[in-house]
């Protein structure tokens, strides 16, 4: 649970609610009735409101042979409910919401949650929340309405695994996990996706689709009493199951040395992956591991890119860094140029990275850091990217995290980030990638 | 909070004004097309990196801490002879990033080590661009109707990796006046302060400049629908730009009833689009399907396009489908309740940009760079409103001609190559 700044509770709280905290302007409650989360944030003067709920449930609660199905789920979401047929609403709520109103709208599966939002004009608030409410317990799992859907997903399945970097991704997560679910993409592999069952989606849907796992957010421009009460009256007589969903993970054996994994295709890319495992987010060390990389490897002028980008060695550097509950693999990626070779490349940027000094650093530690405060305030500026932002938080219930985030990231130093370092040298913490491209570029 | 727009003879601004904010974002455009030579084009690949390279006594080290040390960003781009400067960050650091921008645009250096490296940071992105199968089917279908001095026509990227290793000093160095002698059209959110400060930068910016004004070419050919298809055996799927020319200007009174039109059938984003609902939601046969009216500036026409991909085994029954709804859309047009409902749809997304200041900037200065004034932007977000059946059927009718579009992919086309080129000789001329 998260901790609160501030204890006092503020003024319009309803009666079905108990009062968690406050985080600066966020406000955190929970329905008393059957243990809802809500978060609200007010924001006058916009005439404008984002919904958001989340659902702690991802890819790390799938089993073998069932993996992508909470991504499936999600899918299955925006298929007319039990509520719209009744209503005779054929083509769903959700899409004749948006279809009626203009509203923005979508979702997306990770690896801890499953998040739903609406962007809205303020007088469609009602309906954005009954929304949700009907489809955590309404939505409608048959073979014939799953069976077009999963068309869908086969299709955006081959949109990413088109790509050879995202192919490189899935290799390295299930060589860097043996046990842990994170060993596997979101989006699952297409030969479970292939055998989806309707039950099967069903059985997952009622064991995580309650009240109790899940964090509704109102943000924007209306009164707290009010968007209170609007969703206490749609979900206060939601039940939870009977029985607490048990959370098993498995827990990762420990790595022995480095692991490496190499994959090949008939194109022209070329590239070496270093993937990492770092700190579950929102920990102080996950931040630290960031800025890290930041400092390495963002801008035009960071260390990596005038070593191997300038040089003329790599097209490009990326680094990737999820922020998931557990230990995760971040992933540092080079795309090689045309005549560099992977072994070299591999070679050197050990050596750089072992032989990186504060002299390098000192400066761009500083620089990172006012970019991420400064970053924040623009992600911060409108409702939608506030819900965006605080979802990953309420997956890892640590709401009040997101309010200390610049306080956490004023206290980084040099010597913490030199401490990351050092810890990821340690080949067992090290997965190597390698894509080759048997194509030339003539 | 209500923006204004402001010309001062070498520049326009555009303001939204709020004391409150913490932040201030600020962009700079400028159109300097005159020509579209394969030298010009590959010189303006390098001048966004190289005034970021080196100005005045400034390093190209020099000119990022000084950015870096601000927390903001100053980034710059050049397409199709239209620049943009984007300049962002708490508004206590502006004047900072303001001041490096005249340093950048005054006293470039453009110096041989930096030419040198940036030439192969180029070519290197060149490289990993032909796999890059959405942006050469969306190329390959702009080429087909655009000739090479138009400055919507791309060169090849084997040809534009030649011209880059040929570009000299004095290639950037008249590109940049180019820009300097070109008007500016600069858009700004912040407190009052920094607006006024902001209006006496570009001031003197602008003071020793002199307007040279342009003419661009514009040359459209008059070519015959085709299925242009391009082997990239690497990627999954085939990504398709599927379109045609429109012969009118963003001024004319026919774009924005054609635009709603081409939303009905396709909106950008969301499911609300004819084509993602019947295309994806019914048939299944891609995950996305939009169309959009693209390639316009100023005075001169643009084309409209529909982006998809679908999988090699579904390519010609996700273009039968497609032409399918183009087809119906153009004989039958639109119903009475798709005008009242994409009315509302079009409408609240006017009102939903109020959620954030940086949304209204975007939309704000996508009118400006246009030379919309604001009264002619509030008339023309109106008219959305004012919009009858028979004017959005008659746009339809006129522009969305099914035998006359182009079928433009690229992917893994062999193995259906015959079959996409078989079924476009049922639909074109």
């Amino acid at each position: 649970m998260s901790k609160p700044v501030s204890q006092k509770p503020p003024k319009g709280v309803p009666r079905e609610y108990r009062f968690i905290g406050c985080y600066g302007e966020i406000e955190e409650y929970q329905l008393k009735s059957n243990n809802l989360r809500v978060i609200y944030q007010y924001r006058p003067n916009t005439g404008t409101a984002t919904t958001n709920i989340t659902y702690r449930v991802g890819a790390r609660d799938e089993a073998r042979g069932e993996t992508g199905i909470a991504h499936m789920l999600e899918h299955m979401l925006f298929k007319p409910t039990t509520y719209d047929i009744a209503a005779n609403v054929t083509a769903g709520s959700a899409m004749q919401f948006e279809r009626d109103s203009g509203c923005i709208l979508n979702a997306n599966t990770w690896k801890d949650r499953t998040t739903y939002f609406f962007n809205y004009p303020v007088e469609n608030f009602d309906t954005a929340v009954r929304i949700e409410a009907e489809r955590m317990t309404g939505t409608i799992l048959t073979p014939a309405v799953l069976e077009p859907e999963q068309g869908n997903v086969l299709s955006e399945f081959d949109m990413y695994h088109g790509d050879p970097f995202f192919a490189l991704s899935v290799c390295m997560v299930s060589t860097a996990f043996f046990s842990h679910p994170y060993g596997h993409e979101t989006i699952g592999y297409r030969e479970d996706i292939e055998r989806y069952t309707a039950e099967a989606l069903d059985r997952f849907y009622r064991r995580y689709y309650t009240p109790h796992n899940a964090v509704m957010m109102v943000i924007g421009d209306l009164e707290r009493t009010r968007a209170l009460r609007t969703v206490a009256a749609h979900f206060s007589a939601i039940k939870n199951p009977p029985t607490a969903i048990p959370r098993n993970y498995p827990k990762e054996p420990v790595q022995e040395g480095i692991r490496r994994v190499t994959i090949s295709r008939p194109t022209t890319t070329n590239a070496v992956a270093f993937g990492f495992k770092h700190a579950g987010f929102p920990t102080r060390d996950w931040f630290v591991t960031k800025v890290l990389f930041d400092c390495l490897v963002s801008g035009p002028d960071s260390p990596f890119q005038k070593k191997f980008v300038d040089t003329g060695r790599c097209a490009s550097i990326e680094w990737s860094q999820e922020p998931t509950v557990d230990t995760n693999l971040g992933m540092l990626t080079f795309t090689l140029a045309p005549g560099e070779t992977h072994s070299n490349l591999e070679h050197d940027v050990r050596e750089a990275f072992a032989n990186i000094t504060t002299a390098d650093l000192k400066k761009r530690l500083k620089q990172v850091i006012q970019q991420l405060l400064t970053s924040e305030y623009f992600s911060r500026s409108s409702s939608l990217g506030i819900a965006r932002e605080l979802t990953e938080y309420a997956a890892a219930d640590a709401i009040n995290v997101y309010h200390e985030t610049p306080t956490i990231l004023r206290s980084i130093t040099m010597k913490d980030i030199l401490h990351s370092r050092t810890t990821l040298l340690d080949e067992s913490v090290q997965t190597m990638g390698y894509i080759i491209g048997t194509s030339s570029h003539s | 909070m209500q923006p204004t727009i402001t010309p001062f003879g070498t520049f326009s601004l555009a303001e939204l004004s709020a004391d409150a904010l913490p932040t201030t974002t600020m962009y700079l455009s400028a159109d300097i097309h005159t020509e579209n030579s394969l030298r010009y084009q590959a010189t303006e690949l390098l001048l966004a990196d190289m005034l970021l390279s080196g100005a005045g006594s400034l390093s190209r080290a020099d000119i990022f801490g000084a950015i870096n040390d601000t927390g903001g960003s100053l980034s710059i781009t050049l397409s199709g002879g239209s620049l943009t400067v984007s300049i962002k960050g708490l508004t206590s650091v502006i004047p900072k990033l303001r001041s490096l921008l005249t340093t950048i645009l005054t006293s470039a250096t453009f110096n041989a080590t930096e030419l040198a490296r940036a030439k192969k940071t180029i070519i290197n992105q060149l490289y990993e661009a032909k796999e890059d199968s959405r942006s050469r089917a969306h190329s390959a279908l702009i080429n087909h109707y655009y000739d090479t001095a138009d400055r919507r026509y791309t060169y090849s990227i084997e040809d534009t990796i030649k011209a880059v290793s040929q570009v000299t000093k004095k290639d950037l160095e008249r590109v940049l006046n180019r820009i300097l002698s070109s008007y500016f059209t600069v858009s700004i959110a912040s407190d009052t302060k920094t607006i006024t400060d902001t209006k006496r930068w570009c001031d003197a910016l602008r003071k020793s400049h002199v307007i040279q004004s342009k003419t661009g070419v514009h040359t459209q050919r008059n070519q015959a629908p085709q299925s242009l298809l391009i082997n990239i055996p690497s990627r999954q799927n085939i990504d398709f730009s599927i379109g045609a020319p429109v012969p009118i200007s963003l001024h004319h009174p026919q774009y924005i009833p054609f635009m709603f039109g081409l939303a009905v059938l396709g909106k950008w984003g969301g499911f609300t689009g004819r084509l993602m609902s019947t295309v994806r939601e019914k048939e299944g046969l891609t995950y996305g399907i939009y169309a959009t009216l693209e390639q316009f500036n100023g005075p001169e026409f643009g084309m409209w396009r529909i982006m998809t991909f679908f999988a090699p085994d579904k390519a010609v029954q996700g273009l039968t489908s497609t032409f399918r709804e183009i087809t119906t859309i153009h004989t039958h047009g639109i119903t009475e309740e798709e005008l009242k409902r994409f009315k509302r749809i079009l409408m609240t997304g006017q009102v939903l940009e109020q959620d954030s200041i940086g949304a209204q900037l975007r939309s704000l200065h996508s009118y400006h760079k246009e030379g919309f004034t604001v009264a002619e932007i509030k008339e023309r977000k109106e008219r959305i409103s004012t919009l009858t059946r028979e004017e959005v059927n008659q746009a339809l009718r006129t522009y969305l001609i099914p035998s006359a579009i182009t079928v433009s992919g690229a992917g893994p086309v062999v193995p259906v190559q015959k079959a996409i080129q078989a079924f476009h000789k049922t639909m074109a001329y």
